[in-house]
Parts: C-alpha cells; sequence; structure tokens
C-alpha cells in the first residue's frame, strides 16, 4: 500500500495540525521530487504489487490534473497494478470538478474521501473551511453522477457550545447524501492551531466532558440507525465499504509513504519524511536523497501498537494474531487487568478475542494505556 | 602550632563561597587550574544542583609568607536551618572565620546567625567584600552595614572577587596576621573535636577532627566519649586534595581518621576523641546527640521492592548519621518504614537521594513530629506517627513539642512575620533591634507547625530575607486530633495528620481539595472526605473520567499516540494504588503545598 501526503492548502483551517502549506508556488517542483522520492523507495521494496493507494494531506484536490497524471505516470513505471482495489483522493468540495472527476476516474481512483465536516455554514466558517454545505452536497451529487460512487464523508462534532439538536442535523444532511462510509471525528484542539491558540487566550471553551460523551454516543447511535456500522472508533460504512487502506494501518501492514511528513512502515520500523518543503524538494532534487527520521520497533513497541490500534475496531485483538505478531500471550500477561475491565463492562472476551463495549469504546485510550507493555 | 590557621568561611548562599574557595586553593597551589572543577568543596550532586553544601568538609593548604610556611585548614560549614548544630560544630574548630558579603546584595539574615554564633566562639572575623567587581555592587552601603554589624574599622574590610581573582593574597595574609594561632598543649592528653564524617565505600568511615590538646598517632588506641566506643586509628593524616597519611598528628591541626568503622551512627558530630590509655578529663564542650525532629513513613511504591527499599536504607544509613528508621506496617500502604528526619530538607534529601542513588521510587508520608500521649490509666505514649495516637476514649491529653525559634530579618517585615507566627500559634517572646533596619525576634512555637512549609512562607514574607534557627524546649499540652483521610469510604492511613482541633476543620477542607485537584480522574467516581473520628468534615469528588479517545489514529498518528500512552503508563508506575484508586507520589505530600 502507498501513501502520498500532498502539503498543500488554499487556506488553513483553524483545526488542523497536519503539515502543509498555503504558499503553491512550489507545487511543480514538489510533483518532481515525489516522483524521485517514488524512485528512490521503489528499488528498496520487495512488494511492488499495492492494493491500496491513498492521498492524503493537505489537500491532495488541489493538484492540478497533469501532475497527478505524473505520480500515476512514475508509479506506473515501478509497480504493478493489478492487484490494486482501492484508490482514495482526499478531497474539498471547491476542486470537485466535472474535468477533474473524468482526469481522476481516468487515473483509476475510485473512492473519494471529502472533507464536508458540517451541514451549518456559520460552523464552516468558523473552522475557516473555503465552501458552504450546499457546495459540498453539489460536489458529492457531482461525484455520483460522475460514477465515482464509493464517497466517503467527513463529518465533525464536538463542537464548543452545540447540542445533540445540531449534531442531529448534521449527521442527518450526511446521511441524505448517500455517501457509503462516513467518518466522524471529535474536535480536537491542538497546540499550534487557531482554536489552540484561541483556547489558550480563554477564547474558546471545549465542551463539557460529559456532553461530549454523549455526543461520540450519538454519533453512533445514529449513523447505525441509518444503516451504518460503526467498524472503528471514528469509521462507519455501509456494509462491505471498509476502508481498505485505512484498515491495512490498524492490522500492521507495510506501507510505503511519499511526500514531507508522511509516514511509513516496512513492518518493523517506522520512518517519517522531515515535514518541510523547500528542505524535502531540495534535497530530492539536489542530491537525490531523503529527509527521514526512522525508529525501529521493539517487540514491545510494536506490541504496544497492535493494542492501541486493534482495540478501536470491530474486529479487536484476537490473542492468535496478537501472539503470532509478537510471540506475547496477551491474554495471560494482562488477565488480572483484563478481568476488571470485564467486571466494569469496558470490555468482552470471546473467542480469545477482547472487544470493546460501547462503554468501553468511550475510554479507549485509557484502557489501551492499561495494556501496554 | 603558631604557622597553623584554621577558620571557616561565613556566608550567605550565592555570595561566591565556593569560588572564593576555589580561587584560595589555587593561590596557595593546593589544586593547579587545570585539575580544577568548579566549585571543588562541593562534590554530592545533590549539593551542585541545590547550590547549597549540605554536609560540611575540609582541606588544608599552605602558605608561604614572610619567609615562613603557614598552614591553613578551611573547614566547609552546610547553609540551611536543618543542619544547624554541624555548623555550630564546625565553628567550635575554628579560630577564625570570613565573613563573606556580596557587595551587590548586603548582609543576609542567616549569615548574621551564623556570625553571632562564630562571634559567641570568640572567633576572629575578617570581614570581607565579595563580587566587587559587578556592576550592582553597592560598596559603601554594604561597608556601612557590616561596620555597624560586626563593630570594625572600616578599613578592615577587605575588597574582593572570588571570579575576578581579586584580594585574594591580601585576604590570605590576613588569615595569618588576623587570626590567632591554636593554643593548646601537645603533651596533654589527646582531646579532639568531631567536626564531620564522610563515608567512603572502601575503607569505612572518615571521621573529620581538630585536635585540641595532645597528639594522635597512627596505631594508637583510641576512644569516643560520648559512644564510649574504642577502636585503633587505623590511619590519621592532613585533608589536601587528596588525603596524606601521617604518622603523628599534634595540637592545633585538622585531619582525618579511619579506624575501620563501618556505620555512620557510631560517629557522631561533637563527640571527643581521646587516648583509651591516657584519656583527657573532660570532653569538648557543646556535644549534643541530634534527634530526629520530623517523622514520616517510607514506602515502596511497589510492594514487591520492600526488601529493596530496606537494602538500600541501611546503605544510605552508613553515611547518614541522623536518619533513622524502624519497619512499620501501613494498612494502606503495606510494609515499609518509619523514619525520623532533622526537618523538612533532610527528609526531601533522603527521598531524593533513595530515587538517584538507588533507582527506588517511593512514597513518603505525611510528616508528623513526636507527640506524647497520656492515656486516661495515666500510661506515657510516644507518638511519632498518627496511627499511633490512641482512641480518643482511652486518651487524656496530647504534649507537643515546642521549639524556640530565633529569626533575624529586616524591620520591614516584622509586621508580617509576626502575622504568620501568630497564625502558627506561635507567642512572641522577645524583639531585639541588631541594627538600625535589622530586628531579631523570637519566639516559642509548636514544632508541627513549622515543620512543613513555615521556612518557606517566612521567605515569602520577608521576599527571601529572613532567617530561621530553633530549638527545641520542651513538651506542652495541646487540643490535638486525629485527622483522617478516606478515598471511597476506605481510610487512608498514611494520609492521616495528627493536627490542632482548632485547625482541623480548615486543615481537612484544604487537603481534600488539593487531593481532588491531584488524583488523576479514574474510570468511577472518588469521594475524598476528611474525618475526625467518624465525623466526616470535609468532602471532595473527583469525577469519574467519561471519555478518553483520540480521534484519529491512521499512518503517521499511530506511534505519536503509542509514545503518548506509553508515557502515561510510566507515569503510572509512580502511583501507589489503595483500594482500588491510584494515587500519585504527590498526593501523599499534599499537605506539604496546601495553600
Amino acid at each position: 500500500m502507498l501513501y502520498f501526503h500532498i502539503p498543500f492548502c488554499r487556506k488553513a483551517c483553524h483545526y488542523c495540525d497536519f503539515h502543509f502549506s498555503t504558499s503553491l508556488e512550489n507545487m511543480e517542483n514538489m510533483i518532481k521530487a515525489i516522483n524521485v522520492e517514488i524512485e528512490i523507495r521503489a528499488k528498496n521494496c520487495q512488494d511492488k504489487e499495492p492494493e491500496t493507494i491513498y492521498f492524503g494531506g493537505g489537500t491532495p484536490s488541489i493538484l492540478k490534473p497533469e501532475m497527478l497524471g505524473s505520480i500515476f505516470e512514475t508509479l506506473h513505471h515501478h509497480f504493478n497494478f493489478g492487484k490494486i482495489r482501492e484508490i482514495t483522493l482526499e478531497a474539498n468540495p471547491d476542486d470537485v470538478t466535472k474535468i477533474n472527476l473524468n482526469a481522476w476516474k481516468t487515473l483509476g481512483i475510485n473512492r473519494l474521501s471529502i472533507g464536508l465536516q458540517s451541514s451549518n455554514n456559520q460552523r464552516l466558517t468558523w473552522m475557516n473551511r473555503l465552501h458552504s454545505y450546499e457546495e459540498g452536497k453539489a460536489a458529492v451529487f457531482l461525484a455520483q453522477d460522475s460514477g465515482i460512487d464509493n464517497i466517503s464523508l467527513d463529518l465533525m462534532y464536538n463542537f464548543p457550545e452545540s447540542t445533540s439538536d445540531e449534531l442531529e442535523t448534521d449527521i442527518q444532511a450526511l446521511v441524505q447524501l448517500s455517501p457509503k462510509h462516513i467518518s466522524a471525528y471529535s474536535l480536537t484542539i491542538e497546540p499550534d492551531t487557531v482554536f489552540g491558540n484561541r483556547l489558550k487566550k480563554g477564547h474558546l471553551s471545549p465542551l463539557p466532558e460529559e456532553s461530549a460523551a454523549l455526543q461520540f454516543q450519538q454519533v453512533a447511535n445514529s449513523l447505525q440507525n441509518s444503516g451504518f456500522e460503526s467498524y472503528e472508533i471514528s469509521n462507519f460504512c455501509l456494509p462491505g465499504y471498509e476502508a481498505v487502506h485505512n484498515t491495512n494501518y490498524w492490522f500492521q501492514k507495510p506501507y510505503l509513504a511519499f511526500g514531507p511528513g508522511g509516514h511509513g512502515f516496512d513492518g518493523k520500523a517506522r520512518y517519517e519524511n522531515l515535514p518541510n518543503n523547500s528542505l524535502y524538494i531540495k534535497k530530492l532534487l539536489n542530491e537525490s536523497s531523503l529527509l527521514e527520521k526512522s525508529e525501529l520497533l521493539s517487540n514491545h513497541e510494536l506490541a504496544n501498537e497492535i493494542i492501541i490500534t486493534r482495540l478501536r475496531t470491530k474486529w479487536g485483538i484476537s490473542n492468535q494474531d496478537f501472539n503470532f505478531h509478537t510471540g506475547i500471550d496477551l491474554l495471560k500477561e494482562r488477565s488480572k487487568i483484563l478481568k476488571g475491565f470485564i467486571q466494569t463492562r469496558l470490555l468482552t472476551i470471546e473467542n480469545e478475542t477482547i472487544q470493546l463495549t460501547r462503554e468501553g469504546k468511550l475510554l479507549a485510550d485509557k484502557i489501551s494505556m492499561e495494556l501496554l507493555f | 602550632m603558631k604557622n597553623i590557621r584554621n577558620f571557616c568561611i561565613i556566608a550567605h548562599i550565592d555570595h561566591g563561597k565556593s569560588t572564593l574557595a576555589d580561587r584560595l586553593l589555587e593561590f596557595t597551589q593546593t589544586v593547579d587550574k587545570r585539575h580544577m572543577q568548579a566549585q571543588l568543596l562541593d562534590d554530592m550532586d545533590l549539593e551542585r544542583e541545590r547550590g547549597i553544601t549540605i554536609k560540611s568538609h575540609a582541606i588544608q593548604m599552605v602558605y608561604p609568607y614572610k619567609g615562613e610556611n603557614y598552614i591553613f585548614n578551611l573547614i566547609d560549614t552546610p547553609g540551611h536551618v536543618d543542619f544547624s548544630y554541624e555548623v555550630s560544630r564546625s565553628i567550635a574548630a575554628c579560630e577564625g572565620a570570613l565573613l563573606l558579603v556580596d557587595a551587590s546584595q548586603g548582609i543576609e539574615a542567616q549569615t548574621i546567625s551564623n556570625l553571632y554564633l562564630a562571634m559567641g566562639n570568640d572567633l576572629e572575623i575578617i570581614p570581607v567584600l565579595n563580587k566587587v567587581d559587578l556592576p550592582g555592587a553597592m560598596p559603601d552601603e554594604v561597608k556601612d552595614e557590616m561596620v555597624d554589624l560586626l563593630g570594625c574599622k572600616r578599613e578592615e574590610i577587605i575588597h574582593a572577587s572570588g571570579k575576578a581573582g581579586i584580594g585574594i593574597e591580601e585576604i590570605l595574609n590576613a588569615v595569618i596576621e588576623r587570626i590567632p594561632h591554636p593554643k593548646g598543649d601537645p603533651e596533654a592528653p589527646l582531646q579532639a573535636l568531631i567536626f564531620d564524617s564522610v563515608y567512603n565505600s572502601f575503607r569505612g568511615i572518615e571521621v573529620y577532627f581538630r585536635i585540641f590538646n595532645g597528639r594522635i598517632s597512627k596505631g594508637d588506641r583510641i576512644k569516643f566519649m560520648a559512644t564510649g566506643k574504642e577502636y585503633f586509628a587505623d590511619e590519621v593524616g592532613v585533608l589536601k586534595l587528596t588525603q596524606e597519611a601521617q604518622t603523628v598528628m599534634e595540637a592545633g591541626n585538622v585531619g582525618y581518621l579511619i579506624s575501620g568503622i563501618k556505620e555512620a551512627k557510631e560517629v557522631k558530630v561533637g563527640d571527643t576523641i581521646t587516648q583509651s590509655t591516657n584519656p583527657c578529663k573532660s570532653a569538648i564542650q557543646g556535644f549534643e546527640d541530634v534527634k530526629p525532629m520530623v517523622f514520616a513513613g517510607i514506602y515502596p511504591v511497589e510492594t514487591s521492592e520492600f526488601e529493596e527499599l530496606r537494602a538500600s536504607m541501611e546503605k544510605l544509613q552508613l553515611n547518614d548519621a541522623s536518619l533513622v528508621w524502624e519497619p512499620e506496617t501501613s494498612a494502606a500502604l503495606g510494609f515499609g518504614f518509619r523514619c525520623g528526619f532533622l526537618g523538612m530538607l533532610h527528609m526531601e534529601i533522603v527521598q531524593e537521594r533513595l530515587e538517584r542513588e538507588f533507582g527506588m521510587t517511593v512514597i513518603t508520608t505525611v510528616p508528623s513530629v513526636q507527640f506524647k500521649a497520656y492515656t486516661t490509666k495515666n500510661e506515657l505514649l510516644v507518638v511519632n506517627a498518627p496511627s499511633e495516637l490512641p482512641d480518643p476514649n482511652f486518651l487524656d491529653r496530647v504534649e507537643e513539642p515546642f521549639i524556640k525559634a530565633q529569626i533575624i530579618t529586616k524591620s520591614d517585615y516584622v509586621g508580617g512575620i509576626i502575622g504568620l507566627c501568630m497564625d502558627k500559634r506561635g507567642i512572641i517572646k522577645n524583639q531585639v533591634y541588631l541594627t538600625t533596619d535589622r530586628v531579631e525576634l523570637q519566639f516559642e512555637l509548636p514544632l508541627s507547625e513549622i515543620v512543613f512549609d513555615f521556612f518557606d512562607k517566612l521567605k515569602t514574607i520577608s521576599r527571601g530575607y529572613a532567617s530561621l534557627d530553633y530549638e527545641l524546649i520542651g513538651f506542652k499540652e495541646s487540643t490535638m486530633v486525629k485527622l483522617d483521610i478516606m478515598l471511597n469510604g476506605e481510610k487512608v492511613d498514611a494520609l492521616s495528620a495528627i493536627v490542632h482541633r482548632e485547625k482541623a476543620y480548615e486543615w481537612g477542607k484544604r487537603l481534600c481539595e488539593k487531593l481532588r485537584e491531584l488524583i488523576p480522574r479514574q474510570m468511577f467516581e472518588i469521594a475524598v472526605q476528611a474525618a475526625i473520628g467518624a465525623k466526616i468534615i470535609a468532602r471532595e469528588t473527583v469525577k469519574a473520567m467519561r471519555k478518553d479517545v483520540l480521534a484519529k489514529c491512521y499512518g503517521g498518528d499511530i506511534s505519536r499516540k503509542r509514545k503518548l500512552l506509553e508515557k502515561q503508563k510510566k507515569g503510572k508506575k509512580r502511583m501507589r494504588q489503595v483500594g482500588n484508586v491510584e494515587i500519585p507520589q504527590e498526593a501523599f505530600m499534599a499537605v506539604l503545598k496546601l495553600d
């Protein structure tokens, strides 16, 4: 599987702390640099038959069709597309045009993740999003008409001073657009963002924890009532429409990442490309070399990652699989803690598989932490 | 003997004592510049970091003057109220003292207090104005102060800078000219004062002494008069940069003794060394058996580490004679030790040394002083821990220890300090103006009121100026009650305290509030209650954690999140599970930070 981090945005959303730049001048060179990175990484990569490709960011839909085309050309040169199941592009509504859609389809992109976030235009402006709900809605219809109907929509909730009515309106507005998949994210206030700054200065107060917990459950309940299955803490889909790429992350599948700020994993070590656009370009175009930080995972660290990611999914942690990856008998090593969590109804163990209950999901991080090695 | 000079340096923290000492060592070529590690005298890590000298040491220098060689013994003194007895013994080993004052700061109260101690021991004082090269120096004002306080002449004050090396030669000359040489009779029976000891893992305890009369030779059979124990002087010598063994040492000199002593508690600072066969008639005056003032339980965070903790405490005790302990059991914490400390700083140092030198993570329970409880049958019980206080039904009365506190301050702060002492149940006994704007206040205070945060508060009120010295004066009856803390209805004995009845409500309320802040939210609600006997006097609630889950967990998020949770997990190792509640280490010390 391959991940592309496209570090450009037209405008910075007030909540986002991912790596991106709003200066778009470097885009041409960035594509050249990414192409060099593909050549370098492909050489050292065993698995030349990716199942999934994911364009994230930033805003990958900002790329002109010929830029995306050039990336695909390099990819086809080095990889075999025979096993491809899913190619996802994250798109902002304003980029979803007929021309772009046709180009994307031609390149093989078969899944769009559209950052709709809310049906409330005041909220969208407040978050510094570029689009209105109406524009988002039009984008979804246009994409569906063009034949890309595997669409995932982002929903943001847990806004300051929001009510359950407001949330319900948002949920229903999204469901009405007939997406196959919804990613629902609780607003998280990160330190180095506009919202983080407002929080520090006392100009923004997060929702009280009790309300946040209720909204979390409301999202799950309402989406379930509309036929969506909760297959990960923040991810919901119609039957059979799980995101293949993201699911692979949670099963520790190796993947290559390209672009500044991208994170890759070879099954044993994780690497991060330095999140700096101009350095990334300079290093690759002038020296054909990578600027990455890598970290070999110890067995315990790998075990911890499995706990953290799997516990969030509907599949849970299979003891057998855990043992296969780490040599550790989790049920035995953590029997006392697990017993406590079963008693407090935060998780269940069936067929030697640990799964969170509805209540447990709310405390997924705390529970994972207790189980870590 | 006429070529020996024994002296110490009296200075406030930061006034440049260590730097000046370094310069003296350099100038006398006791140590060459290349081997100089900054601030040579403070050799424990902890001392360096805290910027205070915890334990005293001594060093010998040789200085040629007008064609003759002079031997200087510089005796270092600790600088904290917990160790005031050690200071007094170091001073007793000297004939003179350098009074070092920062030219930009002026004389601080603690300096005055030690200065008076030195003057009381008839030490010759050489006033030195340090850091004269600094831009903020106010030499004239500070000199006025020094003249005022010492009654010396202005021209007797030496201008110096340890950093820039100014005035070093003048100081060394003054030591010879002004400080009297030691007096004593080398032919008389041995009489030497122990002013310090240091633990050496290879050679056992090194005893530092000053000979007043007689001589000590290698191989002598000697006796420590207070403990009554006898040893052979396996090795005696002088303290240069390294130890230099001597065959014999005479009256007036300062040196070290090694005699195979393994435990620090056999060596008591202030004790007198004499010959077993020809003992001196009387011991040197001023010996006191230093008693612990503060008691607290020390427990391992992991119950399984009890034996390891015991081994660590035993090792610690080898070189910390003032630390006493005995095993203790707590319903909440299991097996641990009840320890006695000289004061709060000493307690903190012990805890820190256990963590740093032995890698032990420990919980220290609420510190307490020693109470005397009388039962209805008029039996006396010595109470070192709240759990030892008898049930109210069998309790007739409680006596608590009182101290005489001597506080020196600038006159501006007198009002605030009197207010603080009254609040701490103090009674003012005396008020004397030492100079026009420096006042000495005397109070009688319950020891239990000053062991916690009194010193910090005193410093705050006086903007860091006021000094505190205290001595125990005895026990007096007080209405003390036992205040218990309950978590979800379960009494946590390690959080209990014995407090004055009038303060119990306030104490209970504030302690509950503090615990609510310090106990992290858990998956269930926690009731924090304070009680006297069966009566609940305060309650706070630690709300249950409702939501703890990050929104996103994709490629780059995974390792970031793992590191975050691994860090949390590590933090948990510093928490102690009591019942089903996890209590962080700091919570046990919450009482120390109640405001």
